[in-house]
């Protein structure tokens, strides 16, 4: 799948499946991170774990998807890994993550997008994560349905998926979590990516010297981790090999 | 805010506000700026002069900010400008153009407050505006004009001592050269929402004691609060206003979450 494409199906349904983003081996080094990270219960602060994890935040199958979408000034708001257990109601209920947010035309706009790779199978009866196809664009204030379980959703669509497999979503995409009836645990990375002139949720002081490291090595990486840029304003931030943003100006 | 000048900027992009000041409080203004200027800290304002942080929530303005920024509200950047006699204008320009992935014209990301401190003299500079251009498509050029009076359908607005101009941050806007013979004082506070980033100097420990001082600075300035409760991100509200989610109005739906209920087996 192209960038383009991927923008395509984001821009139609307000979700887009990524098929093996990563290769065998790549998975099996996140895995085993990942298992490291759970053991000791570091998965909210997972960049602090392991390289492989800032390898994953400019991933060269999954940035140029993330840029397609987001944009040329992207940025990540935080990265975390996530685990559902087997046969756990621990599902989320169907909502809309932006839908608090005041100032943005949210139907024309992508403010937040968040990306899940999948480190496990999710079967049908796992803990699915769910969309209502093309609910980015339902007006502001558009009501949610008064339902009572997951299923009840009408025109919903499982994201039924392999180990390897990514799903990047719209942060105003009506979503939910299906609880896990499954045999098997849910295991998922999960970044969040916004606006180089957004806060992100963490400080780049409390990474650690080794991964503030690897963040200075390249310009991108700057930006994706909301290093300050002294040429720059966060206002018009933008990855290397675009124009940069010089504002118009007309009349003296 | 009235509901006049609420329809006046919905439908204009901006919103001209005078007579807010005491002239005590007033004169304290004009004295933090020269006090400011003097020791060369115009652009480091909050650190000069506790009064330009409380500033930040005046009721001269803060109130229209607050109705029209949202609930939210926080501080972008203040500085202090000194327009000198035959200082240049900034030409016309859209101050959230670089700000990707918003539909703008349906948005409002930030308002921009000029508060000016003089009287404005004939031929000093003034704010001009093109009214209504906050709802043209962003990607809508400019005219190709060489001087800044050449825009069609603008406004330069009147200004005294006082005068708080209030721009919807896509309105596109210009400020005239002063032809003047004397200077101009002008201080510029820019507001945002809280999830987006700031632009000020470093807060001394005696700043950052003053911004804390109250629930309101502190989100105006940013100040951090507990990072474990995740409404710090989307979720600061400022107290003791009307609620407001901001302009122009709308409705949101009383269901936040629904569907957790457990599906018997079968």
């Amino acid at each position: 799948m192209t960038p383009e494409q991927a923008r395509q199906e984001y821009d139609a349904q307000g979700y887009v499946l990524i098929r093996s983003a990563l290769n065998a081996e790549e998975l099996k080094r996140v895995r085993e991170a990942f298992d490291r990270a759970a053991t000791k219960g570091a998965l909210r602060d997972l960049v602090n774990q392991d390289d492989v994890f800032v390898d994953m935040v400019d991933h060269p199958a999954l940035l140029p998807i993330v840029r397609a979408v987001v944009g040329d000034d992207a940025q990540l708001r935080y990265a975390q890994g996530g685990i559902i257990r087997p046969g756990t109601d621990s599902g989320s209920g169907w909502h809309c993550d932006l839908s608090g947010i005041v100032g943005v035309y949210l139907p024309d706009s992508i403010l937040m997008t968040k990306l899940f790779t999948y480190l496990e199978d999710v079967p049908e009866d796992g803990a699915c994560l769910s969309f209502v196809p093309g609910s980015h664009r339902y007006e502001l204030g558009h009501p949610l349905p008064d339902l009572a379980v997951h299923e009840d959703m009408p025109h919903h669509v499982k994201m039924v998926v392999r180990s390897g497999d990514a799903v990047l979503m719209n942060g105003y995409t009506w979503h939910a979590r299906f609880h896990n009836r499954s045999d098997r645990p849910r295991k998922v990375l999960e970044y969040s990516y916004v606006h180089a002139w957004m806060k992100t949720m963490y400080e780049f002081k409390d990474l650690s010297p080794h991964v503030q490291e690897l963040v200075m090595r390249s310009h991108n990486r700057r930006q994706l981790f909301g290093v300050p840029g002294p040429e720059q304003s966060d206002w018009g931030r933008r990855f290397e090999g675009c124009s940069p943003y010089r504002p118009v100006e007309v009349g003296v | 805010m009235t509901e006049a000048q609420q329809i006046d900027y919905e439908a204009q992009g901006y919103i001209v506000v005078e007579g807010g000041f005491a002239p005590d409080e007033f004169r304290r203004v004009q004295a933090a700026f020269d006090g400011a200027e003097a020791s060369g800290g115009l652009e480091d304002l909050p650190n000069r002069d506790d009064l330009f942080i409380r500033l930040a929530e005046d009721p001269a303005f803060f109130p229209a900010v607050h109705r029209i920024v949202g609930d939210d509200v926080q501080l972008r950047s203040l500085r202090g400008v000194r327009l000198t006699p035959d200082s240049a204008g900034r030409g016309w320009r859209r101050e959230v153009a670089g700000l990707l992935g918003v539909h703008h014209p349906a948005s409002t990301l930030s308002v921009q407050v000029f508060l000016w401190l003089d009287d404005a003299p004939e031929g000093g500079a003034r704010i001009a505006v093109v009214p209504g251009s906050h709802r043209f498509k962003s990607d809508l050029p400019f005219p190709d004009i060489t001087y800044i009076e050449e825009m069609p359908h603008h406004v330069a607005l009147r200004a005294r001592a006082g005068t708080a101009v209030l721009l919807n941050g896509n309105l596109w806007q210009a400020r005239t050269r002063n032809r003047s013979g004397a200077p101009q004082r002008l201080l510029e506070y820019t507001y945002v929402h809280c999830w987006m980033r700031q632009a000020l100097p470093d807060l001394s420990p005696h700043a950052t004691e003053v911004a804390s001082s109250s629930h309101n600075l502190a989100q105006l300035f940013g100040i951090r609060t507990d990072r474990a409760d995740a409404r710090w991100y989307w979720g600061r509200r400022v107290e003791g206003y009307p609620p407001s989610a901001g302009l122009p109005e709308r409705r949101f739906s009383e269901l936040k979450v629904v569907g957790r209920g457990v599906k018997a087996n079968e």
